[in-house]
C-alpha cells in the first residue's frame, strides 16, 4: 500500500519553504563571501541552509517511511488511517533525554564548523543532524500503526403505532389515524432518503408488541393488530434491540393515547428516568385530531359480592368528549332484562357524570349485569357504551319473621332454635292476649305493645327470607288488608311456613284469602274455628314418612336411608293435625297420617310446595315441639331432631344452594378475551353422596337467551362425573359478552339442571380514552431532547439526529519504521561521509 | 213489648255477655299443647308436708292465666309428676312447680339425673317455699337440691358451666316483664326481697354470685314467699289465705307475678327482644327509596 504523511498541500508547502531557503541560503553565503565577518549574517546564512535541508530532509523521510511502509504492508491491504506509536521503552524521560542529546550533539557540531565557510558548514552540520535523526530514530522506535476503520452508520428507528385506537376517525369524512400515518411515511420518502446517507432506517409497528416492518407497506394504513398502546413497553423494546448499536434517534408516529405504563403521562420520576436513559432523542408526530365525538362507560365500581336482600350500590362512570351538553338514559340490566334506568346530564365542560344504582338481589347467585348508554349518531366509537360485570349474591344473616297466634310449648321451640343460631336475625310477635281476654288493668301496667301491622306486613315484609305463621289468626288485627302481601312475598321469593294449632289453617280463617293460594294444601272451606271437630283431630297418632320424604332434605334426620327410617320411627307421636281437604298439585307430601283421609289420599302432616319464585311449607301440627324436647326424655335420644329437621326446613326455603345435587360454576367470573372459560360441575346422588361416572351435558348460552334452546348454544359438550362426582369441562374461543353456562344431568329419573353465569372482557383500556391527545407525545419529546412536529404532514429532513458513534476497527497493522534496514544504511551513510568530510578538513 | 220477650232478650244478651268471658279451655289440637302444671312430689305424693293448697293455688293460676292471656290452659290442671321411675311423663310438662313448708330428702343420682335433663333442654321449675319465713327447713333442702343438680363450676371460664346456683333475680329481668310489669315478689307473704333463680347457659359459673346476669335462661325460679297460698281457694271458694301485709294488692300482684312467670316459661326472652324490634326492623336495607 502507498501511504503519505502530508497532504498534497503540506508537501508543496515544504518544497516551498526548501526552495525558498536555499535560495536564500545561497544569497547570504554570496554575500558572505563578499563581506566577511558578519557574523549575524553567517547565522542566518546558516540557519536558512538548515532549513532548506530539514525540508528537504523531510520530503525525502516521507518517501523515505513510504517506501519502508510498502515494503512492509502487502499491496492490497487497504488502510484508510494510521498514526504513530513510539516503540521505545524507556519511557518519556527517556525520551527527553535522548532528544536532549541529540539536539546537544546537533549544537557542538554546529558551534564545532565555525571556521569552515558557510557552504562547508552547513554541509557538515546537515550531515550531523541527519545522523543525530537516524539516531533518534532509532533510540525512539518509531512505529506506524496502520489501521482499516470503518465508521458505521448509526440507526433510526421509526415507529408507527397499529393499535386499534389508530382506526378511529374524528369525524365521518375524515380520514382515520392510520391513514394519517401512512401519508406522513408516504410523503417523506425523499427525506427517508436522505437521511439513509448517514444512518440506517428501520421501521417498526407497535401496539401490545414492537414488530419490524418495511417502508413500502407502511406507505399504507396499518391493519390493527394490538388492543393496546404500550408506548413505554415499545421504547424499552427498542433499547434492547439497539443495545450494542448506535440509535441515533427515534421517530414516533402516533395519536397519542398510551396505554400500559405511560397511561398516566410522563410526569412521574420513574418515567422521566426512563426517557433521560433512554440515550436517543425521541421526536414524535401526532396523527390524531381533536373533534372526536365519543360518549363511554369509563368505570364501574361495584362491589363482587352483594348480599340478598340487601340493597347495593352500583356506580357508573359515564364519559364524553366531543359532544355538547346532553341528557343521556343509563342503563342497568342484568341478563339482559332491564333493571333500572337512569339519566344524566354530561357532555360540554361536564366530562365525566356518575350514574349510581341502588339495586335488591332477591336470590343467591351470580348475576351479570350490564350498565350502558345509548350509542349517539356522531360516536366514533360504539364499541365503549356498554359494560358488563359480574356480580355474586350470598346470604347474610337469615332474617325470620315468627308470628305466634298464641304462646305455647311449640312457639317456644321455635324460638329456642331460632335464638340458638347466631346466623339468624330473629323477629317475633306473639299475640299475648287475645281481643275476647279480660282486662283488668290500665295498659300502662302491662308490658304489651300493640301489633305493628302496618310495619310488617307492608313496609317490611319484603325484607325477611321467612315468614312462619306460628298458630296465628290473622282476623282481629287488621291483617286482612295485608294477606295479599304475604302471598305476593312468597310469589317473588320470599320463604313462608305455616304451623298448625287451633288457630292455623281453616281454624284461622285462612280459607280463600290470599295466603291460602299460596300454601301447597287445599284448605277446608271454613271461617273460624266454631266447627272445630271438623277441622282438627285430636288423636295422638304417628306419623308416617311418605316416599318423597325418605328422599327430601327436609326429613332427612339421618343420612342413612335406614337410620333414617329408624330415626323417624322412634320419634314420641304427635297430638293433633290440622285437617285439610287436599294437597295442591305439584306439592310433595313428606309426612302423612297413618289412618285419616283427605279425599282419596292419606291426610298430610307436612306438606311442601313452590309458589312463584318462592317456597311454601304447611306444617299441620302444633306437637312437633315433642320432637325435642319430649324425645329428650327418652334414653338414647339426643333431644336433637327437632332441632335437625327445622335446621333442614330453614334451608329448604331460603334456597340454600347447599341443597342443590347439581352444581356448576366457572373458575372466574370474568375472563380476558381468548382466556378459555373452565366450568365445573359437581354431581351428588339424593343422598348427598358423591355420584361418579353420570354424564353431565354442558350448554353455554348467551345470558340475554332466555330460551335456551339446545340449537342455540354457542358451546355443548357432554363428558362423565370422575370418582369424586366431579367434572372440569374448557369452553374456549367465545367472543366477548355475556354468557349462561347450564349443566343437565340424570338423577334417577329425573333431569335437574344448575347454571352460573360469567363474562368474557373485550380489552377495553384502548378504547376507554378514545380521544387523540398531543401532550403525552410532546412531553416524551420535550424530556428526550427530540422534536414534537405535531400533525405534520411530512417528516421534515432537518430532525437532529445524534451522530455516529461507534467505531469499528476492522483491521491493524503496525509497521516499525525503526527496524528497516534502508533506515540503518542512511544513518551510517550519514554517519560516514559526515566523518569521511571532517577528515578530510583535518577535525579529526 | 212484653215481658217474656224482654226476659228472652235480656237472657240472652247475659248468655252472650258469659261466653265472651268463658276461659279458654282446651280447644287446642291435643292436649299436649295446653299448658298443664306439673306439680312435682317427692317421694310420692306431694312433697313434705306442702300446705295442701297447692294444687287449688296451681288451679287458680291457671284459671287466670286463661281469663287474661292467650295462653290455653288445660281443664285437667295440674298434673302430678315425678321424677321416680325415668319420667317421659316428666317431660310431658315443661313447667314444673314444688312447694312445701317442711325438710325433704335429697332425691337420688339417677332422679337427679332426669330433673337435671328436663331443666337442660328447656324445663322450668317454680320452687314456691311455704314456710313464710326466709331460710327454714324447705329453704335448706331446696339450696341443697339446687346444688346437686347444678353443682357450681369451679373453673373460671364464664359460659361454660353451670350457673353459681340461685341468685336474685334482678328487677329489671325479663321476668318482671312477660306480660305485666311487677316489682318485687310477694306472695301470701313477703319475707324475701326478691325471687331467685338458677340461670342456664349464660354468664354463669365461677361468677360472683351476686353477679345474676339477664343472659341465659332461668330454668330453676324460686320464691320464698308462698305464691301457691296466695293463689289457693278454700272448698267453699273463698281465698284460702290472708296476704301480709298487702292485702288483696299483694294478691293481685301474686297472681301477676305467676303469669308473668308462666309467660316466661313459654316466651322465654321475647320482651327483651322487643326494645331491639325497631332497629333489627330496619337493619336490612332491603328496599332502596325510588325519588
Amino acid at each position: 500500500m502507498s501511504i503519505s504523511l502530508f497532504t498534497a498541500e503540506v508537501r508543496m508547502a515544504i518544497a516551498v519553504v526548501a526552495v525558498v531557503a536555499g535560495v536564500l541560503a545561497l544569497v547570504l553565503g554570496r554575500l558572505g563571501r563578499v563581506e566577511a565577518h558578519r557574523p549575524r549574517l553567517e547565522a542566518a546564512g546558516v540557519a536558512t541552509t538548515v532549513i532548506a535541508v530539514i525540508a528537504c530532509f523531510t520530503l525525502a523521510g516521507e518517501r523515505v517511511i513510504a517506501f519502508a511502509v510498502s515494503g512492509a504492508a502487502p499491496a492490497d491491504l487497504v488502510y484508510n488511517e494510521w498514526r504513530w506509536v513510539i516503540g521505545a521503552p524507556w519511557g518519556r524521560a527517556g525520551i527527553i533525554i535522548g532528544s536532549l542529546v541529540a539536539t546537544v550533539t546537533l549544537l557542538l557540531g554546529y558551534l564545532g564548523t565555525r571556521t569552515e565557510r558557510l557552504a562547508r558548514r552547513t554541509l557538515l552540520v546537515s550531515l550531523r543532524a541527519g545522523a543525530c535523526a537516524a539516531a533518534l530514530v532509532l533510540f525512539l522506535e518509531p512505529a506506524l500503526e496502520l489501521r482499516h476503520v470503518t465508521r458505521e452508520p448509526n440507526h433510526v428507528a421509526v415507529l408507527v403505532d397499529d393499535s386499534r385506537s389508530m382506526q378511529l376517525t374524528e369525524t365521518r369524512d375524515a380520514p382515520t389515524r392510520a391513514q394519517r400515518a401512512a401519508r406522513v411515511i408516504d410523503a417523506s420518502r425523499g427525506v427517508l432518503e436522505r437521511w439513509r446517507e448517514e444512518h440506517i432506517i428501520d421501521f417498526f409497528t407497535f401496539s401490545d408488541s414492537l414488530l419490524p416492518a418495511a417502508e413500502n407497506r407502511l406507505r399504507l394504513p396499518a391493519a390493527p393488530r394490538g388492543d393496546a398502546t404500550l408506548l413505554r413497553e415499545a421504547l424499552e423494546s427498542l433499547r434492547t434491540r439497539y443495545d450494542s448499536r448506535d440509535l441515533a434517534g427515534i421517530v414516533v408516529l402516533s395519536d397519542g393515547t398510551p396505554t400500559g405504563r405511560f397511561a398516566d403521562g410522563v410526569e412521574d420520576g420513574v418515567a422521566q428516568d426512563f426517557l433521560a436513559g433512554l440515550g436517543a432523542k425521541v421526536h414524535t408526530v401526532w396523527t390524531g385530531a381533536a373533534g372526536l365525538r365519543d360518549v363511554s362507560i369509563a368505570r364501574i365500581a361495584a362491589d363482587d359480592f352483594a348480599f340478598v336482600r340487601t340493597a347495593v350500590k352500583i356506580e357508573a362512570t359515564v364519559r364524553a368528549a366531543g359532544i355538547g351538553e346532553v341528557e343521556l338514559p343509563v342503563t342497568l340490566r342484568r341478563d339482559g332484562d332491564l333493571v333500572k334506568q337512569l339519566t344524566v346530564r354530561v357532555g360540554g365542560r361536564v366530562g365525566e357524570a356518575r350514574a349510581v344504582f341502588e339495586i335488591v338481589p332477591e336470590r343467591v347467585g351470580k348475576y351479570v349485569y350490564e350498565v350502558s348508554v345509548p350509542v349517539l349518531p356522531e360516536e366514533s366509537v360504539p364499541q365503549n357504551n356498554a359494560r358488563a360485570f359480574v356480580m355474586r349474591v350470598t346470604r347474610d344473616k337469615t332474617r325470620v319473621l315468627q308470628v305466634v297466634g298464641r304462646p305455647s310449648w311449640d312457639e317456644r321451640a321455635l324460638r329456642s332454635f331460632f335464638k340458638a343460631d347466631p346466623n339468624v336475625d330473629l323477629i317475633s310477635f306473639f299475640i299475648l292476649r287475645t281481643h275476647d281476654d279480660i282486662q283488668t288493668v290500665s295498659t300502662d301496667e302491662l308490658s304489651l305493645i300493640p301489633f305493628p301491622t302496618q310495619e310488617l306486613f307492608e313496609e317490611e315484609l319484603g325484607s325477611f327470607d321467612i315468614i312462619i305463621l306460628q298458630n296465628f289468626e290473622f282476623a282481629h288485627y287488621g291483617i286482612r288488608p295485608y294477606l295479599d302481601n304475604i302471598r305476593d312475598y312468597a310469589e317473588a321469593g320470599g320463604g313462608l311456613a305455616m304451623i298448625g294449632g287451633d288457630l292455623a289453617f281453616s281454624s284461622g280463617a285462612y280459607y280463600g284469602t290470599p295466603v291460602a293460594e299460596a300454601l301447597p294444601v287445599e284448605l277446608i272451606p271454613a271461617y273460624g274455628a266454631a266447627d272445630s271437630e271438623r277441622l282438627v283431630s285430636t288423636e295422638p297418632f304417628a306419623p308416617k314418612l311418605t316416599d318423597e320424604g325418605l328422599r327430601h332434605p327436609i326429613t332427612q334426620l339421618r343420612f342413612d336411608r335406614r337410620d333414617n327410617l329408624a330415626r323417624w320411627a322412634g320419634l314420641p307421636q304427635l297430638e293433633g293435625v290440622n285437617l285439610v281437604a287436599g294437597v295442591k298439585p305439584g306439592a310433595t307430601v313428606l309426612l302423612e297420617h297413618p289412618t285419616l283421609r283427605a279425599g282419596d289420599r292419606p291426610m298430610p302432616v307436612l306438606v311442601v310446595g313452590e309458589h312463584g319464585k318462592g317456597r311454601t311449607l304447611a306444617l299441620l301440627t302444633d306437637s312437633a315441639w315433642r320432637w325435642g324436647f319430649l324425645a329428650s326424655g327418652r334414653d338414647g335420644d339426643d333431644g336433637r331432631a327437632y332441632t335437625r329437621f327445622m335446621e333442614n326446613a330453614v334451608r329448604w326455603l331460603i334456597k340454600d344452594p347447599d341443597l342443590d345435587y347439581l352444581r356448576v360454576e366457572s373458575d372466574s367470573a370474568e375472563y380476558k378475551m381468548g382466556a378459555p372459560a373452565r366450568l365445573r360441575a359437581r354431581l351428588t346422588d339424593k343422598d348427598y353422596k358423591p355420584a361418579p361416572a353420570h354424564d353431565i351435558v354442558f350448554e353455554v348460552y348467551k345470558a340475554e337467551d332466555k330460551r335456551q334452546q339446545s340449537k342455540d348454544a354457542v358451546f355443548s359438550k357432554t363428558a362423565r362425573t370422575d370418582a369424586d362426582g366431579a367434572l372440569l369441562v374448557e369452553a374456549a374461543g367465545l367472543p366477548p359478552g355475556s354468557y349462561r353456562v347450564v349443566a343437565k344431568a340424570k338423577l334417577g329419573d329425573r333431569w335437574i339442571s344448575a347454571d352460573d353465569v360469567f363474562v368474557v372482557n373485550p380489552e377495553r383500556e384502548e378504547l376507554e380514552h378514545p380521544e387523540a391527545r398531543e401532550d403525552v407525545l410532546a412531553r416524551i419529546a420535550a424530556l428526550t431532547g427530540g422534536r414534537h412536529l405535531g400533525a405534520a404532514s411530512s417528516l421534515p429532513g432537518d430532525l437532529p439526529f445524534s451522530p455516529p458513534r461507534v467505531v469499528r476497527v476492522d483491521r491493524r497493522m503496525d509497521v516499525e519504521i525503526w527496524s528497516r534496514p534502508q533506515l540503518l544504511l542512511l544513518a551510517l551513510v550519514l554517519l560516514g561521509t559526515e566523518w569521511a568530510l571532517r577528515r578530510r578538513r583535518g577535525f579529526l | 213489648m212484653n215481658r217474656r220477650s224482654f226476659l228472652t232478650g235480656a237472657a240472652t244478651a247475659a248468655a252472650s255477655l258469659l261466653t265472651l268471658h268463658l276461659p279458654r279451655w282446651a280447644r287446642a289440637i291435643g292436649p299436649g299443647s295446653e299448658l298443664h302444671f306439673g306439680e312435682l312430689g317427692f317421694g310420692g305424693g306431694s312433697s313434705g308436708g306442702g300446705t295442701g293448697h297447692s294444687r287449688s293455688g296451681l288451679e287458680r293460676l291457671g284459671w287466670e292465666l286463661a281469663f287474661r292471656t292467650s295462653i290455653e290452659v288445660a281443664r285437667e290442671n295440674p298434673v302430678a309428676v315425678s321424677i321416680a321411675g325415668g319420667g317421659e311423663k316428666l317431660f310431658e310438662t315443661p313447667f314444673l312447680y314444688l312447694s312445701g313448708s317442711r325438710r325433704f330428702p335429697l332425691p337420688q343420682a339417677r332422679e337427679l339425673e332426669v330433673l337435671r335433663r328436663h331443666l337442660t333442654f328447656g324445663g322450668m321449675l317454680l320452687i314456691d317455699s311455704a314456710e313464710g319465713r326466709a331460710g327454714g327447713d324447705f329453704d335448706a333442702s331446696v339450696r341443697q337440691l339446687v346444688t346437686a343438680l347444678f353443682p357450681a363450676s369451679t373453673g373460671p371460664a364464664p359460659g361454660t358451666g353451670p350457673a353459681a346456683g340461685l341468685v336474685p333475680v334482678p328487677a329489671d329481668h325479663v321476668i318482671h316483664k312477660s306480660f305485666y310489669l311487677t316489682r318485687g315478689a310477694a306472695g301470701r307473704v313477703a319475707v324475701a326481697p326478691s325471687l331467685e333463680a338458677l340461670f342456664l347457659g349464660g354468664l354463669g359459673g365461677g361468677g360472683a354470685p351476686g353477679a345474676a346476669s339477664a343472659a341465659g335462661r332461668a330454668a330453676i325460679v324460686y320464691s320464698q314467699n308462698d305464691l301457691g297460698g296466695a293463689w289457693a281457694k278454700d272448698h267453699l271458694g273463698n281465698w284460702a289465705y290472708q296476704c301480709i301485709p298487702g292485702g288483696e294488692m299483694q294478691r293481685e300482684h301474686a297472681f301477676r307475678l305467676g303469669i308473668n312467670l308462666v309467660m316466661y316459661a313459654m316466651c322465654l326472652d321475647y320482651k327483651t327482644d322487643q326494645v331491639h324490634v325497631p332497629f333489627i326492623l330496619k337493619r336490612r336495607r332491603w328496599r332502596v327509596e325510588d325519588e
